[in-house]
């Protein structure tokens, strides 16, 4: 069960384009595709290398109603964007498969 | 903008030959598959490309790798004729292809761990492409 009191942030499921481009990749637009209720959580914030250079890497943890997450249909594919920040999703858990609360676990590179 | 790996894809996905054996254009990527896309598909990447004469109109050679992944050995071994045949000379996205050379393949097998969980079988297919700059 989740607290409908710690649902507090808005986010935005962020669909990918649907175009492929000439070497065949997906483009880098997203567009929103609904919007579902959630808790944010920022689990840890760390520099490390990336993308040839240094950036913070935040891992972020959003939970939200599993039914909320089934109805706008969130998938590993999108991004979330929530308070103004764009996440990448690395997964989404049904937290012991009772489907009642979706654990997602999200990256932010800042 | 053209470029010798937009004329690769363009080369491979010439025609509906590729579409028809099992592959549609959608599949075939450069570098990694995309997440959400499922098997079989072909990825390929441009591993060097380098002058091969110097001139009024020098050569250009790329080594391109291409991979045909698909869930057995099999099944991605039935793609070979198809890649074979169409690396071929021509225009390809604005690109002038004068000569290829298909070099070689191997096969990957489905990589097996303790148990009997495996990854996808790839062929890899390595030629090369003479063009025009």
């Amino acid at each position: 069960m989740i607290s409908g009191g710690r649902l507090k942030r808005l986010a935005t499921r962020m669909e990918p384009s649907g175009t492929i481009d000439s070497l065949g990749m997906r483009g880098a637009t997203f567009s929103a595709a609904g919007t579902f209720w959630c808790d944010l959580r920022e689990d840890s914030a760390a520099e490390q290398q990336y993308a040839d250079g240094i950036a913070v890497v935040r891992s972020v943890e959003i939970r939200a109603r599993w039914q909320s997450i089934v109805n706008v249909g969130l998938t590993e594919v999108d991004r979330i964007d929530v308070r103004g920040r764009t996440l990448r999703i690395n997964a989404i858990r049904n937290l012991d498969e009772a489907d009642r609360v979706a654990v997602i676990d999200c990256t932010e590179v800042d | 903008m053209p470029s010798i790996e937009t004329c690769v894809r363009a080369m491979i996905t010439a025609g509906s030959s590729l579409s028809t054996a099992g592959i549609p254009d959608e599949r075939v990527m450069h570098g990694f598959r995309l997440q959400d896309t499922i098997l079989p598909a072909v990825t390929f990447e441009v591993a060097q490309d380098e002058y091969m004469a110097i001139g009024s109109a020098p050569l250009r050679m790329a080594s391109v790798e291409l991979r045909v992944i698909a869930s057995t050995t099999t099944a991605a071994l039935a793609f070979e004729s198809t890649i074979r045949n169409l690396i071929v000379t021509g225009t390809f996205d604005a690109i002038v292809v004068s000569a290829v050379d298909f070099v070689g393949r191997y096969v990957e097998p489905p990589v097996v761990a303790d148990g009997d969980e495996t990854e996808p079988a790839q062929l890899v297919c390595n030629f090369t492409v003479y063009y025009k700059d």
